[in-house]
């Protein structure tokens, strides 16, 4: 365990590093206090470098060794700290007298706020099941089916051929699982074994997916606080912490799956998109997500498209004009989201009328260019041990099969939602929540986090459909397919559950 | 009506973050206790004590006998859809195989004509649940073709 350690920990700040100076270039993501903006750094970090590997080993043939993927990482590293610097030169001439006259505040001569010792709660448990994650992921190999099936063996494969056009893909006789699956993750892995030179059996390289875990929650939790709130996003940020099968299911943190990665691209990408900033780099992180997504697992790609329209939705809309003044504004009757359309107004564009399409277009070419990436590598590559969808499916496949598989398959997707290893009284608690804060639900951000939700099950529903197995299928996939949603969920948790306390009067700062 | 649906859904939340914390910590507590007692194991020990001694015995001495980079045919030794073979041919990768199909359809004509075509030394017979047995190509030829081999 001890020797997994330090590369492990070495592989997640191989990513983080370059991925902060991809967020210094996002004003969002930039302000954003260390840990949220720590999480968003090595999503950005694990799209940029692997794919740009992923692009280099494939268009220029470029070898997957340390010196290739020290320069990748190194790049954006040492372009943020350029841009530091010049933004650090023009503050300073800029801000000097601002800052002369600014008085620091001791963090304990502030007044007692119960909703930071919530945070700090929260914080303190969702960090320790993190944590046990990470001591997992550094004591014990891949154990985990598609772990070792597919994204640990393509990884291996690509690793001794040092190019993502390794052999035992591009030629069909080779016994190989899925060989047209992305390969962002397992290039990941790739990456960080070379750079610490780690042997094929070691496992320092389930850091790397132990380390989505953490980054999921926070992003959650980012959204969650923009829109519902600091106490109600800590909450349920805490909620998500505690459902064992974030931790220990086949696609939660301790596999080597794609599924828990897929939702945290899918879902960081979202969130920057309908936060309606309108800074192109904060479009082009959320662009960078979404490629991400796309490079990561087949449903990256209809999700990644689903985002960029809703995103475009956020663009076209009319933006509400602010009533009032002061940082309580209400829009929509929500402070936070009167401080979401401050913060447009504070951009200087956007508020009262439409934000600029800039942004979407910044957001759209990083996910253009990955299919690109994506459509040209599978073209050398024959499929085989693949379901191959495309080949099968007619649109006269899915009726009246759509309706009449559901007694085949409710009762099994209900089996795994309430089975109590998995999700202890998740689905319980959630739809009741959801349900009593319907009238949250109805504002536009939420609808929007809804849609972005139902996508992945809506997907599961469609592939029951056709799959020749749907019972067998459901069994093993409907879980992963909830959890690719599970951040616009959690943030539409957060934002019902915002109502219900602040209407109870449980929680009468729950927007504080 | 509206009052009793938002009470009873913070109850929920309520009685859910109860009931599911001390499971979240029992479980990162266990898993910091298992670190503790494997603080000084290697890879190969982890590997022992998760896959078993046999297996990892199995796959060292597989991995011995495998010229570097040479390929190998694999058998599927239980059910079908048991898939050993995945497991196997993780451990063995980077070597690349051919799957032949499963043992107890060898004596078919098209799999028999696969395994004797192709040009490999070694055969991999995978199995889920016990160590992996490696074979002489030619000699598992020879042995199946005597009465009752195979």
């Amino acid at each position: 365990m001890a020797v997994e350690l330090a590369p492990g920990l070495g592989g997640v700040a191989l990513f983080t590093a370059p991925g902060l100076a991809v967020c210094g270039l996002a004003p969002g993501l930039r302000r954003l206090p260390l840990p949220r903006r720590l999480a968003y750094a090595y999503l950005l970090g694990v799209a940029t470098v692997g794919g740009g590997l992923y692009a280099l080993s494939h268009f220029a043939g470029v070898p997957l060794r340390r010196p290739a993927i020290l320069a990748v990482a190194a790049a954006p590293v040492l372009a943020g700290l350029a841009a530091w610097g010049a933004r650090l030169w023009r503050r300073d001439r800029r801000g000097k007298e601002r800052r002369a006259g600014r008085v620091g505040r001791w963090p304990w001569r502030r007044p007692f706020d119960p909703g930071g010792l919530l945070v700090a709660a929260c914080a303190v448990i969702a960090a320790a099941v993190c944590l046990g994650v990470l001591l997992d992921a550094v004591t014990d190999p891949v154990k985990d089916w598609d772990g070792r099936m597919t994204w640990c063996a393509q990884a291996r494969y690509v690793r001794a051929a040092a190019t993502v056009d390794a052999a035992v893909l591009r030629e069909g006789q080779w016994f190989i699982t899925h060989p047209q699956y992305p390969l962002l993750l397992p290039l990941a892995q790739v990456a960080e074994m070379e750079v610490f030179g780690t042997p094929d059996d070691g496992h320092a390289f389930r850091a790397l997916y132990a380390a989505f875990l953490p980054a999921l929650l926070l992003v959650a939790y980012d959204g969650a606080r923009r829109w519902a709130g600091r106490a109600p996003a800590a909450l349920v940020t805490l909620a998500a912490s505690l459902i064992p099968f974030m931790m220990k299911g086949e696609g939660g943190a301790n596999s080597a799956y794609s599924d828990l990665p897929l939702a945290c691209f899918y879902g960081a990408g979202l969130l920057l998109l309908l936060a309606g900033r309108a800074r192109s780099g904060d479009g082009l992180a959320a662009g960078l997500l979404l490629g991400a997504a796309v490079l990561t697992k087949n449903e990256g790609l209809p999700y990644a498209v689903l985002a960029l329209l809703l995103g475009c939705v956020v663009s076209l809309a009319p933006r509400p004009r602010l009533r009032g003044s002061g940082p309580t504004r209400m829009v929509h009757g929500s402070p936070a989201a009167g401080t979401a359309s401050g913060a447009a107004e504070k951009s200087g564009r956007g508020v009262g009328g439409r934000l600029p399409l800039r942004r979407l277009a910044a957001a759209g070419l990083p996910v253009v260019l990955a299919i690109a990436l994506l459509v040209a590598w599978r073209a050398g590559i024959p499929n085989r041990e693949d379901e191959n969808y495309p080949g099968f499916v007619r649109p006269a496949d899915f009726w009246p099969a759509a309706f009449t598989r559901l007694p085949q398959v409710v009762p099994v997707m209900l089996s795994k939602m309430y089975d109590w290893e998995g999700w202890t009284a998740f689905w319980w608690m959630a739809p009741a929540v959801l349900v009593a804060g319907w009238r949250a639900l109805r504002r536009p951000v939420a609808r929007r986090l809804l849609i972005a939700a139902a996508a992945p099950p809506a997907m599961a529903w469609a592939v029951y459909s056709v799959h020749w197995l749907p019972t067998y299928i459901a069994s093993v996939t409907w879980e992963r397919f909830l959890f690719h949603g599970m951040v616009p969920l959690l943030v539409s948790l957060a934002i019902a559950l915002a109502d219900v306390l602040r209407r109870t009067g449980l929680w009468s700062r729950a927007s504080s | 009506m509206s009052r009793a649906a938002d009470l009873l859904a913070a109850a929920l939340f309520a009685l859910f973050v109860a009931l599911a914390v001390p499971v979240a910590l029992g479980g990162s507590l266990d898993r910091a206790r298992l670190a503790w007692y494997a603080r000084h194991e290697t890879a190969l020990d982890a590997r022992r004590r998760c896959l078993g001694a046999d297996f990892v015995a199995a796959i060292e001495s597989i991995r011995r006998a495998l010229r570097p980079g040479e390929p190998y045919l694999l058998v599927e030794g239980a059910q079908p859809y048991d898939s050993g073979t995945y497991w196997v041919r993780y451990e063995l990768a980077p070597h690349r195989a051919v799957f032949v199909g499963w043992r107890r359809d060898l004596h078919r004509p098209a799999l028999l004509r696969k395994l004797r075509d192709e040009d490999m030394r070694w055969v991999v017979i995978a199995s889920f649940r016990d160590a992996p047995a490696l074979y002489d190509r030619r000699a598992l030829l020879r042995e199946m073709s005597r009465p009752n081999g195979g």
